[in-house]
């Protein structure tokens, strides 16, 4: 069983936030920042941020790129991509079967 | 600017720092420096000093390498036992400190010190030395801190002033209802002035101390209102009025006593 987001405590939001936002491609933490807040999700504080980085790094869900200018990239696991995946067909599910339940009601 | 980041950069862990001080860094130029900042960070480091959940080797960074994907489902498996980030408040949450003290007290280290179970004994200073005895003659001799010592020089001299202005009050009321002729009125005034520049000079010497106190003591809190001479002769004029209305006004040398007559 790997592990799941869940398992990060108050970091496992922004962690779910990180791992969405490098699914559109590699990023450093700026621009993961910014493009959160553009696809819907809260803006992360740097603290935040770095916090589920070194979590997520941690993990094996990311990983980090040669850095460019001082400002190291960070890209999707195989296995990140594969958490992601579950976590977000969780959410999928979770979404659906409350609309359902609000659509009969 | 600059030192304010570093100063939150200096609230992680030393290992935190070195994984990532520099990304850290560059991030926290693009970001506006605001107290929601400053308290993400500081919940942050918190964070990072109570889990350890970093990459402890230097990174290994990936130039795009298609191979590396075996590695890194390896490396998903490998984390899998993870240690829950505790909550600080929460059930099972420890300190760096409690878990230091706990296992410290697992080893037994604590075990039959000196002393142990018995009340402590506040009077002697363990750290005094071969200052012991000399602490112990100033001690029972009163002696203290020289503004704790003038701080009660003041609350001596306060209510002392307080008392002039009492026997002042009293003596004067006597002596105005006697003031009958125009004569006795002056007389009156005369000594009511004589009462009044010694209460000036005595307030002025109280105000010299409380300037000394408040620059002696070791924190702006503990400073005490100083007695200017206007406020002084308000006291003294509210339950003191002269008889004769307006003496030329500036009349309150407050070291003239000297009596007129």
């Amino acid at each position: 069983m790997s592990p799941g987001l869940s398992d990060l405590g108050r970091f496992s939001e922004p962690a779910l936030l990180v791992l969405i936002s490098l699914a559109g491609g590699p990023k450093h933490g700026y621009a993961m920042i910014d493009d959160i807040a553009t696809i819907g999700g809260s803006r992360l504080g740097p603290g935040t941020l770095y916090g589920a980085i070194a979590r997520l790094e941690k993990l094996g869900l990311i990983e980090p790129l040669l850095p460019t200018d001082r400002r190291r990239p960070y890209r999707l696991t195989t296995g990140g991509a594969a958490i992601l995946r579950r976590e977000l067909a969780g959410l999928q599910r979770l979404a659906a079967a409350g609309l359902t339940r609000m659509a009969t009601s | 600017m600059n030192a304010k980041k570093a100063w939150l950069l200096a609230l992680y862990p030393r290992r935190w720092r070195d994984r990532y001080a520099d990304d850290f860094l560059a991030l926290l130029e693009d970001t506006p420096f605001s107290p929601r900042t400053v308290v993400d960070c500081l919940r942050a480091a918190l964070d990072a000093h109570v889990g350890s959940e970093i990459v402890e080797a230097e990174p290994r960074p990936v130039v795009d390498a298609p191979g590396a994907a075996a590695s890194a489902e390896v490396a998903a498996t490998n984390a899998a036992p993870l240690v829950k980030p505790p909550v600080p408040g929460q059930p099972g949450w420890e300190s760096a400190l409690d878990r230091i003290l706990r296992e410290a007290r697992e080893r037994g280290e604590f075990d039959n010190l000196a002393g142990s179970g018995k009340p402590l004994d506040l009077e002697e200073d363990p750290w005094a030395g071969e200052w012991a005895l000399a602490y112990r003659v100033l001690k029972q001799a009163g002696e203290t801190l020289p503004w704790i010592a003038l701080g009660k020089q003041i609350d001596a001299d306060t209510e002392r002033l307080g008392g002039l202005l009492d026997v002042a009050a009293k003596r004067l009321a006597e002596r105005r209802t006697l003031a009958r002729s125009d004569d006795e009125r002056h007389r009156f005034d005369a000594e009511r002035t004589r009462y009044r520049d010694g209460y000036l000079a005595a307030a002025a010497r109280l105000d010299q101390k409380l300037a000394d106190f408040n620059v002696q003591v070791p924190s702006w809190r503990l400073q005490r209102a100083r007695l200017s001479s206007r406020v002084a002769s308000e006291r003294f004029d509210a339950p003191c009025p002269p008889i004769h209305r307006p003496e030329p006004p500036g009349t309150s040398e407050p070291l003239d006593a000297g009596s007129p007559r």
